[in-house]
């Protein structure tokens, strides 16, 4: 009886062969082929049970046993449509960061006035929060104390880091933001969301950071809590309401709201940078939009995952019923 | 009869050849040896012509004829075991006739009366209880298991060894012996043994003189003891948390110096009596230990001299302590206005003026370039100085405003109690005078503490975690969390996120303060411990045990060892010695003091790094235990009861 077929455990390609067995070599020789003793004549066909006594030795293949391996059936099909979509989660997100960040520069360098920024974006907080879920009142609740925190907390964060130097700050909110992006979680389809509800609490906490960081080289406090107020809306808020709309099935809010954002990266890009920079990042979202999943696609054909009889069995559980 | 297969030793002490000399050469061919026997270990205790051993004393009921002295190598007497020819004009060593195989050992007899004496075990001079208890009272008991599981060796039942007690008790004897028996062979016979060793007449005329001195002193001694006890308890007596003793140094030095005054009747009485000590009779030792609760480790003989040598030790380091104070006292009262003078001057530089330009430098002014918070910076060094400005109105009316009865003071300590005393006061005056710097070190260790724990506790909230107490573990934070809209929990971990910004941010400006305090209290620390270092090598340094040793190294026993001298088929010849106590032994105990009864050396780094207090940690009980002093110190008046009437 050949025991290896009913080992535990996946079996790499290289040790399908019979003569990797790690049985004893002299013994191994003798057994390398169907014994055909003639005096026993034609032998029973080969049955894959444990409790029958077969004429075959333990280590004996048989012919059938390759016939039921499976190749890449786990693995997930993708299509490129979706890929696409899914990619542009990341575009969103990256371009949430990005207006945060020049918003920070308009009010920064070019003196804007966050004051209408700030109210534009809460009264559509406001009302996407009506819009979205039943128990509002609770969001509501949470959101309103956001605002109280922030206004209390608003005169110590303007006097937090007053006498670092700016070059400093700019390089801890360079780190803050890479580490952000790197950090938030890009759910793809919703049956993965089951598993895990979509919570990226290191790079919402990230994001604070940034803004507090960024926020304390504002010179007032009503600037200070504004700004922070802002970053929190977009940079926090807006994902989660866009990832609600997703597992919601409102796709043509959604695209609006991604296509809106990147849009108004484009504009602000242009008016308070080069142009140059607008470029760098249209052909950027371009690419990570077109391109990679084509990239994508195209390496899953080296993916050569093998399944068989030989494999751990996964039991089926009835759920309710 | 002796057993095969143990070899038999033979005890022969030196001055055997002194006492054959004695003989008249006729004599010398046929004399008994008297000596005592254990299996197969013989003593030899005199040579004799005849003795009728029913009519011996008490003392000396152990011994027996045990073999035969011979000048010429006459045939063995086969009715005892050994056989010795000894000529000591021209021999140098006894050679053994029989039994066939044996050892030698020569000895020099040690003088009981000067304390000497062999001993296996070194003399136990202090005990470091400490170190004791610690081996014992450890989780497991790593000796009982290894006894319990050691292979069985087979030592014969009948095996006498030099370590047990009775031999080596009859060797340490031998001289004390030996007058017993001449006093009772005098008596016997009427003549002496040996002329020129035995005077008797001498007792007779000291023993009234003693008698009515002791009578008159034993009730004085009685009563300043218990004088000396009334006011040890005052002292020690606690309300609330507080006593004296705790309270100051001063009192505490007192403290000590009053039991070692208190006890030293007893140990006096115990070297002179060592009956008071152990009950010979019982063979366990006497009621006076038990009830005094004395730090004692090891037995009989050791304990006797122990106390001989601690008590003269400790009365020579006293009178040293006395005198230096006299002589520094009279340094102080020369220049006294000039000292205060001085001290003045450098508190109020070093204590406030320094310190004001310190906290503000710290608070707002970028210390070492490092940028802090200004605001921070600026409100915690106001509190500071605020505090600073009051304590210098006090210590103002405080300090200095009688300088004669400072003088007094001083005088006063000094000449009676010696220059340790002056040190403690010394110490006071410096725990006192910087006890704002302490005020201000714990203030800010303990913000720098809070602060610490705070931002671990929400670095993990950072991270998405968070501390399950019940568990002792750290969990996920979306395993916590009951909702599913998504909403709710945003603003739990944004006042997280926030709270914990703003107290990294403003950690160096806490951490500044923290370590600026922080060294300034180590300053002080420091300089406490220097004075107590002076203070514990004024108090306990091993004087009079090194001159011991450097005078009679016979009376530190610390062993003993044994130098082969020669070897004759049949015979081996060996010499016992004493191993005095070495330096080493000596001083660490010593040593070990300094580190022990004062402590705040114990990673320094580590409690600096996580905000723990750093102060001196004192063991107070040790210096007792040093001294061998008893935990129960009152009953030491009861010590005259068990004191025989002589």
């Amino acid at each position: 009886m050949n025991i290896e077929t009913t080992s535990i455990g996946s079996i790499t390609p290289k040790s399908l062969s019979p003569q990797s067995s790690p049985k004893s070599p002299i013994r191994h020789r003798k057994y390398l082929s169907i014994p055909s003793s003639p005096r026993l004549g034609k032998l029973p066909p080969w049955k894959k049970l444990l409790y029958l006594k077969q004429p075959y030795p333990d280590n004996y293949t048989d012919k059938s046993f390759l016939s039921q391996l499976k190749r890449n059936t786990t693995v997930a099909k993708y299509s490129y449509v979706k890929l696409v979509e899914d990619f542009s989660l990341i575009i969103f997100y990256i371009s949430c960061i990005l207006l945060v960040i020049l918003i920070f520069i308009g009010i920064y360098v070019h003196n804007w006035d966050p004051t209408w920024f700030t109210i534009t974006t809460s009264v559509i907080t406001f009302f996407s929060f009506m819009f979205l879920s039943n128990s509002y009142m609770i969001n509501m609740k949470s959101f309103i104390l956001i605002i109280l925190m922030l206004f209390m907390v608003s005169p110590i964060l303007e006097s937090l880091t007053k006498s670092t130097s700016s070059d400093s700050i700019w390089a801890i909110s360079f780190t803050l933001c890479i580490a952000n992006a790197v950090f938030h979680e890009y759910s793809m389809s919703s049956a993965q969301r089951k598993i895990k509800p979509h919570r990226p609490i290191i790079s919402t906490n990230i994001s604070l950071s940034n803004a507090i960081v960024l926020a304390s080289r504002l010179s007032s406090t009503n600037e200070v809590f504004q700004f922070v107020l802002f970053a929190v809306q977009i940079n926090i808020l807006l994902p989660l309401f866009d990832a609600k709309l997703l597992q919601l099935n409102y796709k043509k809010l959604h695209w609006t709201i991604v296509i809106t954002s990147f849009i108004l990266v484009d504009v602000l890009m242009y008016k308070l940078l080069n142009y140059k920079f607008m470029v760098y990042w249209n052909i950027a979202a371009m690419g990570l939009v077109v391109i990679m999943p084509g990239y994508f696609l195209s390496l899953q054909r080296y993916k050569n995952e093998l399944q068989g009889p030989w494999d751990t069995a996964k039991p089926i559980l009835n759920r309710g019923r | 009869m002796v057993s095969t297969d143990s070899p038999v030793q033979i005890y022969f002490s030196n001055d055997v050849r002194k006492y054959l000399n004695h003989f008249k050469d006729s004599e010398k061919d046929e004399l008994l040896l008297l000596g005592y026997k254990f299996n197969h270990i013989y003593i030899v205790f005199l040579p004799v012509k005849q003795i009728d051993l029913e009519k011996l004393p008490q003392e000396l009921r152990d011994l027996q004829i045990i073999g035969t002295f011979s000048n010429t190598n006459k045939q063995a007497n086969h009715a005892y075991d050994l056989n010795i020819k000894f000529d000591p004009r021209t021999d140098k060593i006894p050679k053994i006739i029989s039994p066939s195989s044996s050892y030698v050992v020569f000895f020099d007899p040690p003088n009981f009366k000067n304390l000497e004496y062999f001993s296996i075990t070194p003399i136990l001079l202090e005990s470091m209880k400490s170190d004791e208890e610690a081996t014992t009272s450890g989780k497991i008991d790593y000796i009982a298991l290894l006894e319990k599981w050691e292979p069985e060796l087979h030592i014969d039942d009948n095996q006498f060894f030099i370590s047990d007690d009775q031999i080596l008790d009859k060797i340490n004897h031998l001289y004390r012996n030996r007058l017993v028996f001449q006093k009772w062979w005098l008596a016997e016979s009427g003549t002496h043994f040996l002329p020129s060793l035995f005077n008797s007449e001498q007792l007779n005329v000291i023993r009234p003189i003693k008698s009515a001195f002791t009578s008159l002193l034993i009730p004085i001694t009685q009563f300043i003891q218990k004088l000396l006890i009334t006011i040890i308890k005052i002292i020690n007596f606690k309300f609330g948390k507080f006593s004296l003793v705790t309270l100051s140094k001063i009192f505490r030095q007192l403290d000590l110096r009053l039991q070692q005054f208190n006890y030293f009747p007893i140990q006096f009485l115990c070297y002179y009596n060592k009956n008071l000590l152990y009950n010979e009779q019982n063979g366990k030792s006497s009621s006076v230990i038990d009830r005094l609760k004395l730090p004692i480790f090891n037995s009989n003989l050791n304990i006797n001299n122990s106390n001989y040598i601690n008590l003269y030790n400790s009365i020579w380091l006293i009178f040293n302590d006395v005198l230096i104070g006299q002589a520094v006292y009279g340094l102080i009262e020369e220049n006294f206005d000039d000292i205060v003078e001085l001290i003045r001057r450098s508190i109020q530089r070093y204590l406030f003026q320094d310190m004001m330009e310190l906290i503000t430098w710290v608070s707002s002014k970028h210390p070492a370039g490092f940028k802090l918070n200004n605001e921070l910076g600026k409100f915690m060094g106001d509190l500071y100085l605020w505090t600073l400005w009051f304590w210098k109105l006090v210590e103002e009316n405080f300090q200095l405003s009688e300088p004669t009865r400072i003088k007094l003071f001083i005088k006063i300590i000094c000449c009676f109690g010696g220059v340790s005393f002056l040190v403690s006061f010394l110490i006071d005056v410096m725990n006192v005078a910087t006890y704002h710097i302490y005020t201000f070190y714990y203030c800010s260790t303990k913000i720098y503490k809070r602060q610490l724990e705070v931002i671990k506790s929400l670095f993990q909230l950072f991270r998405g975690k968070k501390y399950n107490v019940l568990r002792n573990r750290i969990d996920n934070l979306s395993t916590t969390q009951v909702n599913s809209s998504g909403f709710d929990f945003i603003d739990q971990l944004l006042l997280g996120t926030l709270i914990f910004m703003i107290l990294i941010l403003l950690l160096p400006t806490v951490f500044a303060f923290y370590l600026m305090f922080f060294l300034m209290h180590l300053v002080s620390i420091m300089t406490v411990n220097l004075l107590e270092n002076i203070q514990i090598l004024i108090n306990f340094t091993p004087l009079f045990v090194i001159l011991l040793k450097l005078k009679n190294s016979k009376r530190l026993q610390g062993g003993i060892k044994f130098e082969f001298l020669k070897y004759i088929p049949n015979t081996t010849y060996i010499k016992m010695k004493n191993k005095a106590l070495t330096n080493g032994e000596i001083f660490t105990n010593f040593f070990k003091l300094f580190k022990r009864t004062k402590n705040f050396r114990n990673s320094i780094i580590y409690n600096f790094l996580s905000g723990e207090l750093i102060v001196i940690k004192y063991d107070y009980l040790l210096k007792f235990h040093y001294l061998m002093l008893p935990d129960v110190y009152s009953e030491t008046i009861n010590v005259w009861k068990y004191l025989p009437r002589n």
